[in-house]
């Protein structure tokens, strides 16, 4: 652990979270240390994957058959070392159903905020002061506490043009980068395809904790692993006896270690099928005695705190993904907006705050940054009903030890609106150019189809 | 040189294939259609190999049992627009967002409502190539917004199924949703929008490479007055631009039915269409020999689909060795044929569309203009997941808690009635608004029980057991390794096979199971 970051460190934080030992019992609970490390490129391809894996498929016994991999080894750093790229993390949290940016980085100077919200306006004893203009929702304690260490960093009214405000179209455009609607796939899937190169990359290089897979992680070729639970990584046998699950295994087989090419769909079939069964056997076991499997009484941080140790307990057991996504819905706060957006404002600070406690025990916080966005804001002006409706830009933030916190871009002009509606000033294109130049080491013209300029959030390189 | 033509299709297979059994009738079924079951499939057989091709491909005779889907009426914007007069801007905002859930309501309910069409359908090359066609020419819910526009679409497809392609290209091109979907809608003399012209090109009818950026600007020109008015198809000739035009060659003051009368004289214009069917139909890398010889009975038969699908079906390239259990299923054919082929009433129909959106299938919805890439883009750690649970989930029924994570929350009658009705509530003066009841009920699928099939079929010993369902499910045989695990199942223990006993009953399930989730079983 670099001393330089400031981070979390025990003590500073005035609350701190009370399963913090259960956790750090769990995180250390590793296999043992491998001998010596392996040195891996960017990626392992879905061939070597398997290669790799079939080959231990004959030794498995009663030790998950990956484990021989000692993939454990490319995670583990010491403290004096700069990070290797294929060793930074990226974790994006979606915001689902537009978060009111206003009523979570308060301008609390501003006339006009209080003449649009007679109701809804928080007053400024309601909040947590973050510099002279702005303060923080009250209710985000735990964001506040972030936010003090100088790792959190709120950037300002982040949008785009002639902003859509039907929650699937704006989704969408976030996810795909592209206003315009010229790109299908995700900003992330390009990433991937570009960084896998021409072979495919082994799914696990992104997961997403959710039914579906997001737009965002799929492109052309690569598609990321999507599951809402680690347990759904599980193939179910209809009818007890239950020996179906062994004839599977076997039926579902690679014939040969090396197929002769080309491939035939079938023999391509079974190698990812056996890729698959690898891929699952590391997550279930990484998340074995995990608070976040079904039967976890921890709640802290709601459903977000749970899919957040899950990408923890993950990223302890060594698992090559470069990319976590994980959502928190419910901001769609039309009506009685106050209660409902406190309630998941302080499920987002006390989830994030475990989470980078978390990580800071097993020694990879600073592998990890996290990006958050929302796909819109919402009107400035309230409606009868206690809420907001559907608006354009809002604020997004980053945290992470890499990240120089504080606030930054241009407040929106609450005298300037667009339709009743908050200018964007940040081009979200910035932030993914930011994300993808300044920390996964890539060039993001490539994937965004231009140059947007970077916002200087990200520590250079140490 | 006629010569040429005859021996490359002789080359390359379209001669009449002369073999005919089961095996070959059940790979004409899972291809032509979504599988069948063995009486299906033996009755095929019975015929000859020309008349079962007839049989699937004349089925406008074959009356539809099946009732079509309803969709609510007046939901339009402009109808609305009209009846909102006088409300505040709160109460419209409001009931708009209330008839979108609506809508939302309304395209899952005709997903469900498709699925089943699919299963039950006693013409199923019509189904098959609607769903062609659908991923052919993609619009997109989301996109186009309108639930109703997405069914009049899936009606389109489902009506020149086999239709000439120059009526369905001239169709498409008048469609409401793919107006909207590829803004064709907003394309006009003043302010060419080139979204419609670039795909007619590039995804619907030449290829990349067969023309240029100019020919794209031209085909814009001659498309614009191709319009909407509300919700319908509109010929505008004030929008329209009438100027001269130069396109692929031709010069002249084109309109969209010259556009489309030039593109179908090209020489690409065949080889695309046959490309893309032998991609759906018969093998991921057809040969150029195959797609010329293809292309040749294209021109040959004026795009006439039906006559195009005749020959290709009872061609040798069709049933050669190394075509059959060659394809990877789509999610409609893994979920359409699994209820099919083990006979399964057709009930969690939510079920089964959330099983297909969980493997990369959400119908009214493909990821992109290009549609669905199919193939081996079908396959992925997650994807292979969510297929053999599928089978597991419907083997063992919605209603219990193994299908609850994968098909979600099944079963309970009248919540969607109940739900529709309270999004609905105060808008019962609303003029011309018509709201049919639900038509596909969430219901749970109930376990799998093979006792009807053992019975039916006199399976009263492990090894017939084991030797029908392999037959009926798999697409290939199975080699002696194989088939020593699947025994193994049946007979574990030295347990005694009883059709009788409940355990047995077990076992049998057991065995399906395992078969369904065989990476055999996630070809045709």
């Amino acid at each position: 652990m670099n001393d330089e970051c400031g981070m979390m460190k025990g003590g500073d934080h005035p609350q701190d979270p009370v399963d913090a030992p259960a956790q750090n019992r769990q995180a250390t609970a590793q296999p043992p240390a491998p001998a010596q490390p392996i040195h891996h490129s960017q990626f392992p391809s879905r061939r070597e994957f398997l290669r790799q894996g079939a080959s231990l498929v004959a030794l498995a016994g009663t030790v998950p058959a990956f484990l021989a991999q000692t993939v454990q080894a490319a995670g583990r750093h010491s403290g004096a070392r700069a990070l290797r790229d294929g060793e930074k993390i990226l974790v994006v949290l979606q915001l689902a159903g537009g978060n009111d940016g206003l009523n979570t980085v308060v301008p609390v100077t501003n006339d006009a905020y209080y003449r649009a919200r007679p109701q809804l306006a928080l007053p400024g004893r309601q909040t947590l002061k973050l510099d002279g203009d702005f303060a923080l929702n009250g209710a985000a304690v735990d964001l506040k506490a972030l936010y003090d260490t100088e790792h959190l960093a709120f950037v300002h009214a982040v949008g785009y043009p002639n902003p859509n405000r039907s929650h699937f179209k704006s989704m969408d455009i976030w996810h795909t980068a592209s206003p315009e609607g010229r790109m299908h796939d995700g900003w992330l899937g390009r990433y991937f395809d570009n960084a896998c190169g021409g072979e495919d990359c082994d799914s696990t290089a992104g997961i997403a904790l959710a039914e579906e897979s997001p737009l965002a992680m799929r492109g052309e070729r690569f598609l990321p692993l999507a599951f809402e639970r680690p347990e759904s990584l599980t193939w179910h046998a209809a009818a007890r006896p239950a020996p179906t699950g062994r004839a599977v295994t076997a039926l579902n087989q690679p014939r040969p270690l090396d197929p002769p090419q080309p491939e035939t769909n079938l023999e391509y079939l079974r190698r990812v099928a056996l890729e698959a069964r690898l891929s699952a056997e590391k997550i279930q076991w990484a998340t074995r005695d995990d608070g976040a499997r079904g039967g976890g009484r921890n709640t802290r941080g709601g459903a977000l705190g749970r899919d957040l140790r899950t990408v923890a307990r993950l990223i302890a057991a060594g698992m090559q993904t470069r990319v976590y996504y994980v959502s928190l819905g419910g901001f769609d706060t039309h009506a009685n907006q106050l209660n409902r957006q406190s309630g998941l404002l302080r499920d987002l600070g006390t989830a994030l705050m475990d989470f980078f406690n978390t990580l800071k025990a097993q020694g990879d916080l600073e592998r990890v940054l996290v990006l958050s966005f929302s796909e819109f804001g919402r009107r400035v002006a309230e409606n009868g009903s206690r809420g907001t409706d559907h608006g354009s830009g809002s604020v997004a933030f980053l945290a992470g030890a890499a990240v120089k916190g504080g606030l930054h871009g241009t407040p929106g002009d609450l005298d300037n609106l667009d339709r009743g509606d908050v200018r964007y000033t940040t081009d979200f294109r910035s932030l993914y150019a930011t994300v993808l130049d300044g920390w996964l080491g890539v060039r993001s013209a490539q994937i965004l189809g231009g140059e947007f300029p970077k916002l200087d959030v990200i520590a250079r390189r140490r | 040189m006629p010569w040429v033509v005859v021996a490359t299709a002789h080359a390359a297979g379209l001669a009449p294939a002369a073999d005919w059994d089961a095996a070959r009738a059940a790979h004409l079924l899972r291809r032509a259609g979504f599988g069948g079951t063995p009486a299906q499939v033996s009755h095929l057989a019975s015929l000859s190999l020309s008349a079962a091709v007839d049989e699937l491909i004349d089925y406008a005779g074959t009356p539809q049992t099946d009732p079509d889907f309803r969709c609510a009426s007046g939901m339009d914007r402009g109808a609305l627009r009209r009846a909102q007069l006088g409300r505040s801007e709160e109460k419209r905002q409001e009931v708009r967002q209330r008839l979108e859930r609506f809508d939302r309501l309304q395209i899952e309910e005709l997903r469900a409502w498709w699925v089943r069409r699919m299963i039950v359908t006693p013409r199923p090359l019509e189904e098959r190539m609607t769903l062609f066609w659908h991923g052919h020419f993609t619009s997109g819910y989301r996109e186009v917004r309108s639930a109703s526009m997405m069914w009049e679409q899936n009606e389109l497809f489902r009506k020149h199924a086999l239709d000439d392609f120059r009526t369905l290209l001239v169709a498409v091109s008048h469609n409401p949703a793919m107006l909207r979907y590829l803004d064709n809608a907003s394309n006009r003399k003043e302010a060419p929008n080139e979204n419609y012209a670039r795909e007619l090109l590039e995804l619907f009818t030449l290829g990349e490479g067969n023309y240029t950026e100019a020919d794209i600007k031209a085909a814009a020109r001659a498309l614009t007055g191709w319009t909407l008015r509300g919700t319908e198809f509109r010929n505008a000739p004030r929008i329209h631009d009438d100027g001269e035009k130069t396109f692929l060659g031709h010069t002249g003051n084109f309109d969209g039915n010259d556009i489309i009368n030039i593109i179908l004289e090209q020489p690409a214009a065949a080889r695309f269409l046959a490309r893309k069917l032998l991609v759906g139909f018969v093998r991921d890398d057809p040969s150029d020999a195959d797609i010329e010889a293809l292309a040749g009975v294209i021109r040959a038969e004026k795009f006439n689909i039906r006559e195009v699908l005749r020959t290709l079906f009872k061609s040798e390239m069709f049933y050669a060795a190394d075509a059959q259990a060659s394809l990877v299923k789509s999610p409609v054919d893994l979920v359409v044929g699994t209820f099919r082929v083990l006979e399964l009433p057709p009930d969690d129909m939510y079920g089964a569309v959330r099983a297909l959106r969980g493997m990369g299938q959400d119908l009214f919805q493909p990821p992109n203009v290009k549609g669905w890439d199919g193939g081996r883009k079908w396959i992925s750690a997650a994807t292979i997941y969510a297929r053999y649970n599928f089978a597991s989930a419907m083997l063992a029924g919605t209603g219990s808690r193994l299908a609850d994570n994968m098909m979600g929350p099944g079963a309970d009658p009248g919540r969607l009635q109940r739900h529709r009705r309270d999004l609905l509530h105060d808008l019962d003066d609303y003029p011309g608004l018509e709201v049919p009841d639900v038509q596909v009920e969430p219901q749970y699928q109930p376990a799998f029980n093979p006792a009807t099939i053992l019975q039916r079929e006199h399976l009263a010993t492990a090894d017939r057991a084991l030797n029908h369902f392999v037959e009926r499910i798999l697409p290939l045989r199975v080699d002696p390794r194989q088939r020593n695990f699947l025994r193994v199942l049946l007979v574990q223990n030295g347990a005694r096979f009883d059709p009788d006993e409940p355990a047995t009953m077990a076992r049998v399930v057991s065995l399906v199971n395992a078969l369904l989730t065989m990476p055999e079983y996630q070809v045709k």
